[in-house]
């Protein structure tokens, strides 16, 4: 096969905060994360809500920094993550599979290639530029964030189940396994691993660049943080970017409690 | 190993009928024309030198590669066409790298081809612990490990467990030693022998190891190039008539001494000698070794068990002095492991013992030579005058004697 090494051999080389935990050390160490990642966000939360309610906020900071206004944004942010990572692992997961089947493996360069095109763009690009040829809001927002991040979880699948052992695909069918019994409890199983660090990957590149999502209008924290740097007010700015990084942190404390409960016993 | 034998059906016959398989793009077939019969409940090892299309004539039993022609019969059914899938269930596959999943219990790996058959939960479990205890593993111990917590040995025990988990006529298995350390293999190679014995399956084993071969095989079938049978036979007719050049050159030389491997001792008539029991006396000794004329006699302990071999001249320092190093082998081993015990001791007789290291009987060096067709020029076969019935009277009269060695020595 032809496909681009560097994106095959390297599953999990996006965002170093994708990397799943690998050995006792680094095990140990992450079950510490995962106690301590919950207790440090929260922390972060308390000296925001300090720091914002020490200062007497004028007329304009007000308008951004309500309950109402802060919630709505955190939804329609997390909803923006939600909708496109569900897509993405909708698309990029049965692609992925198909394009490992030896009937399209042919298939798997082209395909790549055009995947990569949608990483390659920078996404502010990506958004607008789909802002502009279809149209702004909520949906076409989901559509940007799903051609940027559907690369690290086709990717991710089609080399998590590579890397399973082709004995054990001979040993499945040589014991009577159709094959797509094999695929169901054999292969993908084994490539849940990998692929989950793809999922966790995406969904860390969608909440970040769902951030970008109030540019053509389909809201999110963006909508803080832009309203911050245009109206020139430091608090709605901060509280903005800040949430945006808890957030995103947050997602990532679960998509790392979500790899370790799914990862197969016995690897 | 079993305590009790595993429920198991027995093996049914394979033939292969003009079978064929021409690879896209490679001008000469893989495998071509290739016409067998492996007896129902027999070992059929393939062996031949890489690329002799051996291991593709395996798959293509199981039709894990498709054959471009020719038919393959299971028992009396045509099985070329059917299901592939139905047929694997039909047919147990064990290969080198064992390929157990490492995401399921050693429980749901040998229950996997039983489930595919629909069979109930607490009848896979039942199944699952029944072929653990036949493969020598402790179901208490094993049945909820994950494979990677085994051994390779292990491993390939679990293995073999999982291909004969719905009982199947028929196994195909791929150099199923080939990856495991030396002693581990012998081990793995007797237990699969005396497992045979108990199920009966037809067998299909391919290696390139000859004396693996040679070692578990009932027949034989060594393959040239395109899968061409060479020869179809008994090791020992391999051994002793190889059909033409090419199988003289894959069985190599020693052949002979290698046949001697193939005898086992159970199967070869005892010589005898004279013993003598540890409590016995000295002149009683004596005696009896100048009425029997042999120049020396075998010293037994209490349970029976040699202790080393005294000429009359030892006597005179009592009877726990003397004597040289001991050839001493046991039933199950064979006829090569005593020559190489006396090569390795310097002497011409060798001792056997039952499984409890009882004296059974000992095994001369001329005895050997006759068995192989041979007789020593120079030394007449001289097998004991002493008929083996006499021997127990031998040491009873001895042990009839009260009082014990002690009593012989010189004060």
């Amino acid at each position: 096969m032809t496909i681009a090494p560097e994106h095959l051999v390297e599953p999990l080389s996006t965002p170093p905060s994708a990397a799943p935990a690998r050995g006792g050390v680094v095990r140990a160490r992450g079950a510490i994360g995962l106690f301590f990642t919950p207790v440090l966000l929260g922390l972060i939360c308390l000296a925001l809500y300090l720091y914002v309610h020490a200062r007497p906020l004028d007329s304009i900071e007000q308008r951004s920094l309500n309950r109402a206004f802060i919630g709505e944004r955190l939804l329609q942010h997390i909803q923006l993550t939600a909708v496109s990572t569900a897509l993405v692992i909708l698309i990029a997961v049965p692609l992925g599979i198909a394009l490992t089947r030896p009937a399209l493996r042919r298939a798997t360069p082209f395909v790549l290639g055009i995947v990569n095109i949608g990483q390659a763009v920078p996404s502010i690009g990506v958004i607008v530029l789909l802002a502009i040829t279809v149209g702004i809001g909520f949906g076409k927002a989901v559509i940007a964030l799903v051609i940027y991040s559907v690369l690290p979880v086709l990717r991710n699948t089609m080399v998590g189940l590579q890397q399973v052992d082709r004995s054990l695909v001979d040993a499945g069918r040589g014991m009577g396994m159709t094959k797509s019994s094999v695929l169901l409890r054999v292969e993908l199983p084994l490539a849940v691993p990998v692929m989950l660090a793809g999922i966790r990957t995406a969904l860390i590149i969608n909440v970040g660049t769902a951030t970008l999502a109030t540019f053509t209008n389909a809201g999110g924290l963006g909508d803080i943080i832009d309203a911050g740097l245009v109206l020139d007010r430091r608090p709605v700015l901060i509280t903005g970017a800040v949430l945006v990084a808890v957030l995103a942190l947050t997602i990532d404390w679960l998509a790392g409690l979500a790899e370790r409960v799914l990862r197969p016993r016995g690897l | 190993m079993a305590k009790h034998t595993a429920h198991s059906s027995g093996g049914e016959v394979i033939r292969l009928d003009k079978l064929t398989k021409r690879f896209p793009g490679q001008s000469t077939p893989a495998v071509e024309e290739l016409t067998l019969e492996i007896p129902a409940g027999e070992i059929v090892v393939f062996v031949g030198p890489s690329g002799c299309g051996k291991t593709t004539t395996m798959r293509m039993i199981n039709r894990l590669i498709e054959p471009s022609s020719g038919r393959i019969f299971l028992g009396d059914d045509d099985v070329t066409k059917i299901n592939p899938d139905q047929l694997r269930r039909r047919i147990g596959y064990v290969i080198q790298q064992v390929g157990l999943f490492p995401h399921m219990t050693i429980t749901e790996n040998i229950g996997l081809v039983p489930q595919l058959l629909g069979w109930g939960k607490s009848r896979i479990r039942e199944r699952a612990d029944e072929l653990l205890e036949l493969v020598g593993l402790e179901p208490a111990t094993y049945r909820q490990r994950y494979p990677k917590e085994l051994s390779g040995g292990q491993q390939q025990r679990v293995g073999v467990a999982r291909a004969l988990a719905a009982d199947p006529p028929v196994m195909l298995m791929d150099e199923p030693f080939g990856a495991i350390d030396p002693i581990t293999r012998e081990r793995l190679q007797n237990e699969f022998l005396r497992l045979q014995q108990l199920i009966r399956k037809t067998i299909v084993f391919v290696t390139h190891d000859i004396h693996e071969a040679i070692k578990l095989g009932h027949r034989i079938a060594i393959l040239d190039k395109g899968s061409r049978v060479a020869q179809y036979d008994t090791p020992e007719r391999i051994l002793s008539h190889p059909a033409d050049d090419f199988v003289a050159e894959f069985i190599g030389p020693g052949a002979s001494v290698r046949s001697l491997g193939l005898t086992n001792l159970v199967d070869v008539e005892l010589d005898t000698c004279c013993v003598v029991e540890l409590d016995a006396s000295v002149d009683k000794a004596r005696a009896v070794l100048a009425r029997t004329r042999q120049d020396r006699a075998l010293l037994l302990d209490e349970q029976r068990r040699p202790r080393g071999w005294r000429r009359a001249a030892d006597f005179e320092q009592g009877l726990l002095s003397g004597g040289g190093p001991l050839a001493v082998l046991r039933r199950t081993q064979t006829v090569h492991d005593v020559l190489n015990e006396l090569l390795r001791t310097g002497d011409t007789v060798a001792v056997i013992v039952d499984s409890d290291g009882a004296y059974d009987g000992v095994l001369r060096l001329e005895t050997i030579m006759a068995m192989s067709g041979h007789v020593s020029p120079t030394e007449p076969a001289v097998r004991t005058q002493e008929p083996r019935g006499e021997e127990p009277r031998t040491g009873e009269i001895l042990a009839n004697d009260t009082v014990g060695v002690r009593r012989g020595e010189p004060s």
